[in-house]
Parts: structure tokens; sequence; C-alpha cells
């Protein structure tokens, strides 16, 4: 007689994205903001965030609202390098070990007219990666532009 | 709005745990003040998270408008930024991030 233990069923659940529509997520899928984003609500707490393909851009989906979702630009992966000072209060409040446990994200203004298209690389969005847990903060560096032109982006010579 | 009067080096208390100084009054009407409160208030200035809280909204607003969202950026490879933001990579490709 062969015996084999059923593994237990993972919770999903069913939400609504902006771009993909309907999408099938577990819990350890979501992304739990510690504070609100700056000008939302503070019930919109539990988030999802993923790609429609490849390369620097992300979306983050509200769980809690489908009508509310952002485009998100990894400005690491973009080819920006921002000198982020990370405040500690900020690490520890989204239960970071370190800074390697760390995605950060800028949110992104689209245009349909790609060269008005920007990022805000003062107030980024971190995520840790172990605790799932999400923080939109304010750096200190009044270099750091809030609004940041995409089109300043420029590929490099050969 | 409740207006306080104060004095060079005299504070004001909030709710017992946030403490705002005066710390210096310049001649040019500018006031230095030292806000003293627990970590998990945030302070910033008002037209900092004005701006911020602004962005925020119209990033919503362009994620809702199908002609924007088609525009979504993609892969940059091999790009770099006019702008002058510094500060070597790590290996991992994870910020440089200071604490």
């Amino acid at each position: 007689m062969i015996i084999t233990e059923k593994e237990p069923a993972v919770a999903t659940l069913t939400i609504n994205t902006l771009i993909k529509g309907p999408v099938v997520i577990t819990d350890e899928d979501l992304v739990t903001f510690m504070t609100p984003l700056f000008g939302f609500s503070g019930n919109l707490k539990r988030w999802y965030i993923y790609q429609t393909q490849s390369g620097p851009s992300y979306w983050l989906q509200s769980v809690d609202d489908e009508k509310v979702g952002f485009c998100l630009l990894a400005p690491f992966k973009a080819g920006l390098d921002p000198d982020i000072e990370l405040n500690t209060g900020d690490v520890a409040d989204i239960g970071a070990a370190s800074a390697s446990d760390i995605d950060v994200y800028s949110m992104v203004v689209l245009d349909s007219d790609p060269t008005k298209t920007r990022t805000n690389l003062r107030a980024p969005i971190l995520v840790c990666r172990t605790t799932r847990l999400a923080k939109q903060v304010v750096l200190n560096d009044p270099k750091l532009p809030i609004k940041f032109y995409l089109r300043d982006l420029k590929p490099q010579g050969r | 709005m409740l207006v306080l009067t104060r004095r060079l080096n005299e504070s004001i208390v909030i709710n017992g745990d946030i403490l705002i100084t005066v710390l210096e009054v310049g001649r040019n009407g500018q006031v230095r003040l030292g806000i003293d409160a627990p970590r998990h208030y945030q302070v910033y200035r008002r037209e900092l998270w004005l701006e911020i809280e602004q962005e925020n909204k119209l990033a919503l607003a362009s994620a809702l408008d199908p002609k924007a969202t088609s525009a979504a950026p993609t892969a940059a490879s091999n790009a770099t930024p006019k702008v002058d933001v510094t500060a070597e990579p790590t290996p991992t490709g994870q910020p440089p991030v200071k604490q």
C-alpha cells in the first residue's frame, strides 16, 4: 500500500488589476504598506507588484481598491544610479536586516508622449523582500528630483 | 488654526510627545525650528509633502489613462543618465544604501 501525503492547499485570492485584468495570487505575493502612500487612504494596505514584460517597469496594484494602481520603475534596472541614503528608522519599519533585503521602486507619471514620462526619485518606495513590508519614504538629498524625466536617460555611445 | 507666539529657544508641545523649538530667528524672516518627535511621525516641509502627494495623484491618473499606459517605460539597456546622480552600484545591482 502506498501512502502519499497531500500538500495542504495554498489559499489564493483573485484580484483585478488595472493592466492584466483578473490575477490569482497567494498571500505570499502580497505587499503590506506600513504607512499609506502620500496622499492616499490608510485603508489601502495590501498591494500586489507585477510586471507585464521583463525590464525596469512594474505595476503596483491595490488589493483593497481595484481602481488604484500605479506604474513603478526599478531605477537601478533602468540605468539610473541615484545615491540613496536610507533612514535607519525606515529600514527598521519594513523589517529589513540589511540593504540587500530591499527592492527600491520609484513612482512613475506616465504620458502618451514618452518624453514627458517621469519618475520620482526623491520619494521612492521600499519593499523588503523577506518580510513583504513596504513604505514610501522621502529622502533627505534635495538633489534627487521629484520629477526626473526618462527622456534624460540616454544610450551610451559606442 | 491654533496660533501661539514663541521667542527664541522657546517651545511648544503637541500631544505630549512632539516638541517644536525655535532655534534661530534670522533677520531675513527665516525661522529655524527643531522638531523632536517619535520616529513614526513623518515630518517634512509642507511644500515638499504637497509636491510628492500631487505626483502620486498624477501617477494614479496616468495609470488609469489607456493612452498613457501604452507608453510605460521599457528595458533601457546601455542607458546612462544625463543627471549627475552619484554612487557606485553594488555587484548585485542593489542600491548602496547608507544607514
